[in-house]
């Protein structure tokens, strides 16, 4: 009895070893930036001749995410509207449009100097990833009718560029 | 604690879309085609609110330099890795520095802003 117990235990731990395997799981790690559009902004119309991404405003900010596998490799540029992608026909072209971006959440510590070394011109904001992580970037932006003018009804699209280039 | 975990779960789980190229450094190489060269981009969308990007080639001051590809526009579903292969002439080969995926959308009936994403390569 003890015998056929032991040659079928042996014959199972063959079984299971013929089955066995090392299943691997490879990857790399490379210097790879990804753009995440983490809340698509929403205009809020306060006044009939604004359109506003404020929370007081009624609007959502649009916020950007960025992941850097490696720090260094990559500037984010950030790009507020300054036209409209699609509008009602607008009747003047008098349309002021303002905007800010602005470091909202990071990953690292570090990141936050961000902030200071900011290099901003015309309606561009560039930011040099130096921190390999995740970057949350927050885009105001609003856009003001010409005096005593409403704006037509109908759908606006502005559209916020996110880049990332390579260094 | 327990406040800490509902407002990180709150502030984490929206969804959020992303745009994935690589490699950051490319390389033309000969191709087929006698003074043609080529390169190899991968594009992953992982953007669910599109599926379209432009390809785009620029020299250091970002003006465009004519490219071939399979498409200008390439339609690629999301969660989907696409393997692009760009030509230029032999003659760019010293201006070209970027090469570019930028999203496109389609119109929409919403008041809203778009984000658009582009990534650029390098040229090395």
């Amino acid at each position: 009895m003890f015998k056929k117990v032991l040659l079928v235990m042996a014959g199972l731990s063959v079984a299971t070893a013929a089955n066995a395997d090392n299943p691997t799981i490879r990857g790399t790690v490379a210097s790879k930036c990804s753009v995440y559009t983490t809340t698509q902004g929403v205009y809020g119309n306060p006044s009939p001749d604004v359109l506003s991404t404020d929370a007081v405003s009624g609007g959502v900010q649009p916020i950007v995410r960025y992941d850097v596998a490696i720090g260094d490799y990559y500037y984010g540029r950030i790009t507020y509207p300054d036209a409209f992608a699609s509008s009602p026909t607008l009747t003047s072209s008098a349309v002021e449009w303002a905007g800010d971006v602005d470091v909202s959440q990071v990953s690292v510590p570090a990141m936050s100097a961000y902030t200071n070394s900011v290099v901003t011109y015309d309606n561009t904001f560039q930011y040099d990833l130096t921190e390999a992580g995740s970057t949350w970037f927050k885009v105001s932006s609003s856009a003001t009718y010409g005096y005593n003018q409403a704006f037509p009804a109908g759908s606006y699209v502005a559209n916020v560029v996110a880049e990332c280039i390579a260094k | 604690m327990k406040k800490f975990l509902i407002v990180m779960l709150v502030a984490f789980c929206g969804p959020s879309w992303a745009h994935e190229m690589s490699p950051t450094y490319l390389e033309f190489a000969p191709s087929y085609i006698n003074n043609v060269l080529k390169t190899t981009i991968e594009l992953f969308n992982r953007r669910e609110d599109t599926n379209y990007y432009e390809i785009e080639v620029y020299d250091n001051d970002r003006n465009p330099i004519s490219f071939v590809a399979n498409s200008k526009i390439i339609n690629i579903d999301y969660l989907e890795k696409k393997s692009i292969d760009v030509y230029i002439k032999q003659s760019d080969k010293g201006r070209v520095v970027y090469v570019c995926t930028l999203s496109r959308f389609v119109k929409e009936d919403v008041t809203k802003t778009n984000v658009s994403s582009r990534i650029c390569s390098k040229v090395k």
